[in-house]
């Protein structure tokens, strides 16, 4: 789900470096973040925050960070919700609560694998685009950042 | 646009799909299956720990001595929709005041704490308690808090010895659960004897009795000094026994029989 392009233009040794770094933010307070990683978003944020004035390449990249960090984010607090309600309301642990954790689990190892995979293809330079979050990026960055 | 609405259906589509599918898996029967499996443990637990006071104390066979228990037991079972074939309640002959709940839906009671009560709703009281205890699950918190599951295994397994059974039996038969599991054990008797038309008040009693008389305590009176702050738990008994319906409790048995009944013991 992840497809390996190149960027409109290709990107020096700090951008990929600092591109890079975008998707080991995530990774490096992940322990922090869980079961909730709302941490690691807060990361994403503040590292694309720290970015802004930084070149296409590098923002691309930490939007694309940020919206999977969001995606993350909303899934597992759906999860964590249901959780508290099983635990200290009336819900009942039905089997589509396991259900639901076999997919947070698929969802969140899928993610984790996708960083490492994101983060050494921009060390080599390359333009990894997310499904669905790929395309989102695009929609965000404005046509200028393009030019 | 319109392509990123789509791929954002198709996720959220994906992903309630995904559930469904998994969710067709019954994990229920997973979970239910480990706790047949402790279950089982417990009751070969509760065997291997019957065997060591059957060692050391003679079980009373006679049916004349054990038709107060049975009666009682029979009548807290129906009147709670319990089975009461899953409970297994021994009269062992000894000169010792105590009653406790094994793992496996045992309760052993000796033959002396039924001497101490002066009628059967006292004993009943206690029958109560303990089937409360088994229960509400207190004997399988209390051997994870005090022995350890790993030994519990070995002993059900066979392959930690007698030593080991004979201490755990020891701490099953003589220490307190603590004062929240002991409240609550109290409180659900009270249901359990209400449910089954026996006066709830006869627990208080018996703890009144004891409290006031602590000095005059036999020997070897173990359920009391392990059932510990007598006057705040005959309160809570009795807030509770009044907090339910209102109802007339025949007497088990008329003082005469009771009286009979402790002179043959």
């Amino acid at each position: 789900m992840i497809a390996i392009k190149e960027f409109y233009y290709k990107p020096n040794l700090d951008e990929r470096e600092r591109a890079s770094n975008s998707y080991l933010m995530s990774l490096v307070v992940i322990i922090v973040g869980m079961p909730l990683p709302i941490v690691n978003l807060i990361a994403s944020g503040i590292y694309y925050l720290g970015n802004t004035k930084s070149t296409t390449f590098i923002r691309w990249h930490c939007i694309q960070v940020m919206f999977t960090q969001l995606f993350l984010f909303l899934i597992n607090a759906i999860g964590v919700t249901w959780l508290l309600l099983i635990l200290f309301g009336d819900w009942e642990a039905s089997n589509y609560f396991f259900a639901y954790l076999a997919v947070l689990f698929g969802f969140n190892l899928s993610e984790l694998i996708g960083t490492i995979v994101s983060a050494i293809q921009i060390q080599k330079g390359l333009h990894p685009k997310w499904w669905l979050f790929g395309d989102l990026t695009d929609a965000v960055m404005s046509e200028m950042d393009y030019e | 646009m319109s392509k990123i609405l789509l791929k954002i259906l198709l996720l959220i589509g994906g992903m309630v799909a995904a559930v469904l599918i998994i969710g067709q898996i019954n994990f229920q029967s997973a979970t239910d299956g480990a706790d047949e499996l402790i279950d089982l443990q417990e009751e070969k637990l509760g065997e291997a720990l019957l065997k060591v006071f059957n060692a050391e104390h003679r079980t009373v066979k006679d049916s004349g001595k054990l038709e107060p228990v049975l009666r009682i037991t029979e009548k807290i079972c129906e009147g709670n929709e319990m089975d009461c074939d899953e409970l297994k309640v021994h009269l062992l002959n000894r000169g010792m005041v105590n009653a406790f709940a094994l793992p496996g839906g045992n309760v052993v009671l000796f033959t002396e704490l039924v001497a101490v009560c002066e009628n059967a709703e006292e004993l009943a009281g206690v029958i109560a308690h303990e089937i409360a205890h088994v229960k509400l699950d207190h004997i399988r918190r209390k051997l994870m808090r005090e022995v350890g599951i790993s030994i519990a295994v070995g002993i059900a397994g066979g392959s930690a010895g007698g030593e080991a059974a004979r201490q755990v039996a020891s701490i099953l038969a003589s220490s307190s659960y603590g004062r929240q599991l002991e409240n609550e054990a109290d409180e659900q008797a009270v249901i359990y004897l209400s449910n089954a038309g026996i006066d709830p008040n006869g627990l208080a009693e018996l703890l009144n009795r004891m409290a006031g008389h602590d000095e005059e305590l036999p020997a070897g009176a173990y359920w009391f000094s392990t059932h510990p702050n007598p006057n705040e738990r005959v309160r809570a008994i009795r807030e509770k026994a009044w907090s339910l319906e209102e109802t007339e409790f025949e007497p088990l048995y008329s003082k005469e029989e009771w009286g009979q009944y402790l002179e043959k013991l």
